[in-house]
């Protein structure tokens, strides 16, 4: 039977493992994905920063160009009323010069975050301020001395020319620096942009490369799971066709039990009674050697009935179910005791301690107990103090019960031989017995799942002991 | 015992040993004197209800059947199935005796009605206390309704 069964496939073994693997290696490309789409938000967030820089740029630029088309548009307007004394010259030098203010405060504004510029911004005011009076200089000279051109106005108009000359350079050197900011911002924006689709683009693939993996550890999972599914439908298949065979080897020897019980017994019968009739008939003529010969035919035959029922009483211990309940240990060795010393002239003193109750089958439990105390009192018999001591206490995971005796004992080296059928260690003429008893009290344990073992000396008594487990779970 | 042609015991039994053990023993034993042995469950039925070779006998019903459980075509369950099924037999009496320890048989006889079920020892001095207490018991304490 034991080598039917066989140990769960490597398949399934390994599947917790793989499962484990599966799931670790979703949950990365999961996250490897969740990454990828935070990096593509930061990058389209970055995006907008840079456009907003670049826009900033520009702005600076436009309105550093409008400053300086201003100045020189007031300029040359002034320049116009100088020469013409035309009042709508004026009237535009002055809608000119009216809006440069608004658009330094404007520049000075956008510029300042950044020290450099902030600078440039202050000097380039300065220069207009320069330019500006100079031309309001000039345009306060003209309408004093109106219309004379004369060498303080010249001075006036040229100085004012040279301020105009310094605010150009000012204004192409910011102008020039946005530029470069500009290409600068630019070179970094893409190197970004780059960048990110590179790790959009690899954290994407990687992701998904990973993905199929899933997908082909799950295919793999699958396949072996019905792999496994078949061979335990195969093992099953084959278990049933086994079980199927044993029921009927069983029901075979049962029909074997059955007829030895029968048929072997019935001839013996024969034997044992016609030696009888022919004693009962004949035994007045009969000599005396003629009787004990008879005599023998007689023992016999019953030695061999009782082996017979020994042997029948132990396979069907073999073939009985366990019926369990919990039993009241002391009541049963009670009436065991009882049992065992009905007709028997010589009773050994006979001490019973606490014995703990435990889960059994009765009758089976009942035949342990009547062969080992059977046996303590059959081989104390010589003691002329013959003692036997029957005692259990409750272990962790057991109950264990013992019958000592202060009998004949016997010597341990002969221990493997204790638990056999039909195994004596001593003589038919010392003590009767067929040696079945002890086989049987160790096949009713070891039903119940417990262990039978036993401890003795010659000559200084035995002590077998047996313990039973106390979970519910016998077999 | 009877001043009638009445069968004190008819009984069944295969094993022409063990029949002659039990006939010596309810002879000697003074239990019975009108015993009729026959060698199988269909002679046994035969005897009962007057077929075969039994059409023409004359008495009426045994005072118990004795029937040995292991026997040739129809086995000791069967004719005490057939006995306890018939109206005018269901009450003679059946002893069962047989070799067999098995439980099954023993439950099998119970159900079908056996009022006695009793196992052959080995030892003669046993048997033979056997068929002399089952005998004295069925033959001479029990009272029979209609019998």
């Amino acid at each position: 039977m034991v080598d039917y069964i066989e140990t769960a496939p490597p398949e399934t073994r390994a599947s917790p493992h793989q499962v484990r693997m599966i799931r670790i290696v979703f949950i990365a490309a999961l996250l490897l994905l969740a990454c990828v789409a935070v990096l593509a938000y930061l990058s389209a967030r970055k995006n907008d920063d840079d456009d907003r820089w670049v826009n900033h740029t520009y702005q600076v630029i436009i309105v550093t160009g409008q400053i300086f088309s201003d100045e020189r548009g007031a300029a040359a307007t002034a320049r116009g009323y100088l020469l013409t004394g035309d009042p709508s010259s004026l009237a535009l030098y002055r809608s000119f010069s009216q809006a440069i203010p608004a658009n330094l405060e404007l520049l000075q504004g956008l510029t300042i975050d950044n020290p450099d510029e902030v600078q440039r911004v202050t000097e380039l005011r300065r220069g207009n301020e320069v330019v500006l009076k100079s031309l309001a200089q000039a345009i306060a000279l003209r309408q004093q001395r109106a219309p004379k051109l004369d060498g303080a106005l010249v001075a006036q108009v040229l100085q004012g020319h040279q301020s105009l000359d310094h605010t150009q350079s000012l204004t192409t050197d910011i102008v020039r620096k946005e530029n470069g900011l500009l290409a600068e911002r630019r070179a970094e924006a893409i190197r970004g942009r780059r960048i990110t689709v590179w790790v959009i683009v690899a954290g994407t693939v990687v992701s998904l490369l990973m993905l199929l993996a899933c997908l082909g550890l799950l295919i793999a999972e699958i396949t072996g799971r019905r792999r496994v599914e078949a061979r335990v439908t195969t093992l099953n298949q084959e278990l049933a066709a086994r079980n199927t065979e044993l029921e009927a080897s069983n029901r075979e020897l049962e029909g074997f039990t059955y007829s030895i019980s029968h048929d072997l017994r019935a001839p013996l019968r024969a034997i044992d009674g016609f030696s009888q009739l022919l004693q009962n008939r004949y035994g007045d003529k009969l000599d005396a050697e003629a009787l004990r010969l008879l005599g023998v035919v007689r023992d016999n035959s019953r030695n061999m009935a009782i082996l017979i029922d020994d042997l029948l009483a132990f396979s069907r211990m073999g073939r009985k179910t366990l019926e369990t309940e919990t039993l009241d240990m002391a009541a049963l060795v009670g009436e065991c005791i009882a049992e065992v010393l009905r007709g028997q002239p010589e009773r050994p003193h006979i001490v019973v301690g606490p014995l703990p109750n435990c889960r059994g089958d009765r009758t089976l439990l009942r035949q342990v107990w009547t062969n080992l105390i059977g046996n303590a009192v059959k081989y104390s018999g010589q003691n002329p103090r013959a003692q036997v001591e029957i005692i259990g206490r409750e272990e962790a995971r057991e109950c264990v019960y013992s019958v000592k005796d202060n009998g004949v004992g016997f010597d341990m080296q002969y221990y493997h031989k204790l638990f056999g059928v039909f195994q004596r260690l001593h003589r038919v003429e010392e003590f009767p017995g067929t040696g079945v008893g002890l086989a049987i009290a160790m096949r009713a344990v070891t039903k119940h799942g417990g262990r039978v073992w036993a401890d003795a000396a010659p000559e200084r008594g035995a002590t077998f002991l047996f313990s039973l487990p106390r979970t519910e779970s016998t077999r | 015992m009877s001043e009638y042609l009445q069968i004190d015991i008819l009984y069944a039994e295969d094993n022409p040993a063990d029949a002659e053990l039990t006939l010596y023993t309810l002879k000697t034993r003074n239990i019975a004197n009108n015993i009729i042995w026959v060698r199988d469950g269909v002679e046994a039925l035969d005897f009962v209800k007057r077929r075969g070779r039994y059409s023409s006998r004359t008495g009426g019903l045994p005072k118990m059947v004795l029937l040995d459980l292991k026997m040739p075509k129809l086995d000791g369950v069967d004719v005490l199935r057939a006995l306890k099924a018939d109206e005018s037999t269901r009450g003679v009496p059946v002893v069962i005796m047989t070799s067999s320890h098995e439980e099954a048989d023993l439950v099998k006889s119970y159900k079908l009605g056996v009022n006695s079920y009793v196992v052959k020892p080995v030892d003669f001095d046993k048997f033979a206390e056997v068929v002399t207490e089952v005998g004295l018991y069925w033959m001479v304490c029990n009272k029979t309704p209609g019998l």
